[in-house]
């Protein structure tokens, strides 16, 4: 098997394992040649979920034109276990499974931001969010700095991408208010009994988070919300906060904090869901408890954190968040300091990186 | 060019949907800031464990990120120079 598609009689069997995209929701403006480049499922069978019930416009000159969100859950719950989506987060998550201390030391990443085409004539401007320096455990590296690997100093979403070094340093940590524990319980497990089905939602339903999590549907961000609404209710600070996890690429996650002890505690449900077994359908489930535990106010060294409040998009075209293929040109990988002096080369802070600059990587 | 590096550009360009980028991109220029997406590194990733018939770790997941780091990867695996494919799964 080459790996790089799906075979395309599993796709129907989706149907009916996810919430599709209600129709006031919905943007029926992928053809199946497009969903096929994307997702790297077969055109035919994409084509051939109309008739399966998915939901569509018919177009005569396209073929049915598909939601994106439906089409990318439909791929994760494929069962096939070889579609993009799915193997990102299985392999952003391989993390748990090193030993403890590893989440928790001092990390050096090198972060890019590729910006991303938006389409149209003319192209709206494209703007992306900013990493969150004034965070707990998020710090500038002082060697990376001078080799003009700062990140960027606004706070403010930029205009142009950027290559950054910066340190995150996590904590081990609990929480202790008991009625903040049961209330992220009480999320994890309606994700692990399937009351609500953790998957894919569009930006547009992710706003309206209690609405998505009625309608059975939630992800990350669903999550991160309506943690920190649920948090705030019981009178303790909570926030939602939104930014990259880091791996074989940057992905984009958000979380929930809370304060207390004086400090901003995270939790994260959805890793917490997939450390204690869910998502075993999609080959997505870890059996790691240890791990599991520590999403209960824990900070990892994997994620980062921007400048977004309550979660908010991190790419926009226009005044319109940007769809999910927009992050796909956010890299990660560990930095070391290259040996000798700095480089005749170094460039001012928060460098900019487009879509047609080409750059060395400095490690 | 090295035989790994050949190796490795031939395992790169197979994932990628427009193999020529890769003619662009130096051995040790980073693939996601040159072009490639991350849907592409994933298959490249999917690909390395087809190859090495395991799973790879997460150290070496996060440091697949040019043609030169999927070559040591590869010549770690195979120092013979061996090509073999193996699936796993």
């Amino acid at each position: 098997m080459s790996g790089t598609t799906v075979a395309g009689r599993g796709l129907a069997g989706a149907v009916g394992r996810f919430v599709s995209v209600p129709e006031a929701h919905a943007r029926y403006d992928t053809d199946p040649d497009s969903a096929a480049r994307w997702l790297r499922l077969p055109a035919e069978a994409i084509a051939g979920l109309a008739e399966a019930g998915v939901p569509h416009r018919a177009d005569p000159g396209r073929g049915p034109l598909f939601d994106y969100i439906d089409l990318v859950n439909i791929a994760m719950f494929s069962g096939s276990g070889q579609s993009v989506p799915e193997l990102a987060l299985r392999f952003l998550l391989r993390f748990a499974a090193s030993p403890p201390a590893s989440w928790y030391k001092p990390r050096d990443w090198l972060v890019g931001i590729r910006l991303p085409q938006a389409p149209g004539d003319p192209a709206p401007p494209v703007r992306v969010r900013v990493p969150d320096l004034g965070a707990e455990g998020v710090s500038v590296v002082p060697e990376a700095a001078a080799r003009g690997l700062s990140p960027p100093a606004s706070t403010d979403p930029l205009a142009e991408g950027y290559r950054a070094v910066v340190r995150l340093a996590g904590a081990r940590r609990t929480i202790r208010d008991r009625r903040v524990r049961a209330v992220c319980t009480e999320v994890v497990q309606a994700l692990t009994r399937g009351t609500v089905v953790y998957q894919t939602v569009p930006e547009s339903l992710r706003t309206v988070h209690h609405q998505a999590w009625t309608l059975g549907m939630a992800d990350c961000i669903v999550v991160s919300r309506l943690l920190a609404d649920r948090i705030r209710e019981l009178g303790r600070p909570a926030r939602a906060r939104r930014g990259y996890l880091l791996g074989l690429v940057g992905s984009d996650h958000a979380w929930c904090e809370v304060y207390e002890d004086a400090c901003w505690k995270q939790l994260d449900a959805v890793f917490a869901y997939v450390a204690s077994g869910g998502g075993r359908d999609r080959n997505l489930a870890m059996d790691a408890p240890e791990f599991a535990a520590a999403c209960f106010g824990s900070r990892f060294n994997r994620l980062l954190p921007c400048v977004a409040d309550e979660a908010a998009p991190l790419v926009y075209f226009g005044a319109q968040p940007a769809p999910p293929w927009a992050l796909a040109g956010v890299s990660a990988s560990p930095w070391r300091p290259p040996d000798g002096p700095v480089s005749i080369g170094a460039s001012r802070p928060g460098e900019p990186m487009n879509a047609a600059t080409s750059r060395r990587v400095d490690r | 060019m090295s035989t790994a590096a050949g190796e490795a550009r031939d395992l790169i360009r197979g994932c990628l949907d427009l193999p020529a980028l890769l003619d662009r991109i130096g051995d040790e220029e980073d693939l996601v800031g040159s072009g490639v997406n991350s849907g592409e590194i994933v298959r490249i990733a999917l690909r390395c464990e087809h190859r090495m018939g395991r799973l790879l770790t997460d150290a070496e997941l996060t440091e697949l990120s040019t043609v030169r780091a999927v070559a040591a990867l590869l010549s770690a695996a195979d120092p013979a120079g061996h090509t073999e494919t193996k699936v796993v799964r």
